[in-house]
């Protein structure tokens, strides 16, 4: 990617993932502050040593992108993370939840219906590309499991892809996190083809 | 010695290939592994007289499909020659090979046709080694969990762990 279209889509992803935010901050009822924001150009080989490792436990919630272009797009968090979220989306004290319930399962589904729906929804607007997210999936296993699921499409295209790293927290409590948007080729060729050409 | 397509990265627990990678190796204390495995197939073989052996992380089926370079093993139609090839460089013989698959698994429960990564990798490292006259002594693939497979080059030993569960030997 040229640096103008890698700026393009670190606008976009940037955009996206501030509306994202606003609409974790409304699902909650809290304010949700993005603390760093960083995209990075990384080997799809190496995605997982920014998850903790291949073999690290982890929670996915992976949502498919159709409409305007296919794609797929994948949260990815330690548990601790992702149980931290579900305690702060059920309203429950810090460090309630420490195994995937069913119910925190739910939890983390509903959260990634909000993400997803608003990433794409700044994303939408900015291009005009009317982009739609799947209901999402849930899982729990090694990263590298979890990442194969949007590795295996982007390493037919290309070995390097874009991770944007996102920290972000509360105010009234101390859960912080990454959030990991893993674009497919697809989705990114069709994105800035569709800014490049609107720029153009 | 160990020969890796990349640069060696040796932990207690083995050289981990990252997807794409693939080792040989006639160091008789190295311990080649392939971590995570998801829709990934990871192939390992052994030489028990030769006292050589290769492993490869394999991410899709078919090289002709893409558009990305089809360097390294990240793909199993380069990658079962490749790591042949390599083995047999080192005095390794095809009727003397001892040959494990683990991986392959449907990461997503409810996904179908060309998105069956997990499947269609398992079905093709099988045609790759068939059309070699290689057979498969031992297998641990498919199902909906991930997998961390090891291959010790000193014994042959060949293990799959699922976390949680119990470790298996192939």
């Amino acid at each position: 990617m040229s640096d103008p279209a890698m700026q393009k889509w670190a606008d976009l992803v940037s955009l996206g993932t501030a509306n994202a935010m606003t609409g974790l901050s409304q699902m909650i009822g809290q304010a949700i502050e993005v603390r760093e924001f960083a995209l990075e150009q990384v080997p799809v080989a190496s995605i997982s040593q920014h998850v903790g490792g291949a073999e690290a436990q982890s929670v996915g919630i992976y949502l498919t992108v159709t409409g305007a272009a296919d794609g797929h797009l994948m949260l990815i968090y330690e548990p601790r993370i992702a149980f931290a979220f579900v305690d702060l989306l059920m309203m429950q004290a810090p460090d309630t939840t420490t195994e995937m319930t069913p119910m925190a399962a739910s939890a983390l589904g509903e959260m990634g219906n909000v993400i997803g729906a608003f990433f794409l929804n700044a994303i939408a607007d900015a291009t005009g590309l009317s982009l739609r997210p799947s209901p999402p999936t849930v899982m729990t296993d090694m990263a590298g499991a979890l990442l194969d699921v949007v590795t295996a499409d982007i390493l037919l295209y290309s070995d390097d892809t874009y991770l944007a790293d996102t920290t972000f927290a509360t105010a009234d409590r101390d859960i912080s996190g990454a959030f990991f948007v893993i674009p497919s080729q697809g989705l990114l060729d069709a994105i800035l083809s569709n800014q490049i050409a609107s720029a153009a | 010695m160990t020969t890796t397509a990349t640069t060696e990265k040796r932990s207690p627990l083995g050289t981990a290939l990252s997807l794409g990678e693939w080792a040989v190796s006639a160091d008789a204390d190295a311990v080649l592994a392939c971590v995570g495995l998801g829709s990934c197939v990871a192939v390992t073989m052994h030489d028990p007289v030769a006292k050589v052996g290769g492993m490869a992380h394999m991410v899709l089926p078919d090289s002709t499909a893409g558009r990305s370079p089809a360097a390294g093993a990240k793909f199993v139609d380069v990658a079962i020659p490749l790591l042949l090839e390599e083995l047999q460089g080192r005095g390794a013989l095809v009727r003397r090979l001892r040959v494990c698959l683990a991986g392959g698994a449907q990461m997503l429960q409810n996904s179908s046709g060309a998105m069956q990564i997990g499947q269609r990798n398992g079905d093709a490292a099988h045609q790759q080694l068939a059309a070699r006259s290689l057979s498969v002594s031992a297998e641990s693939l498919g199902g909906t969990r991930g997998r961390t497979m090891r291959l010790a080059i000193g014994t042959g030993r060949v293990t799959v762990t699922v976390p949680g569960e119990q470790e298996i030997e192939l």
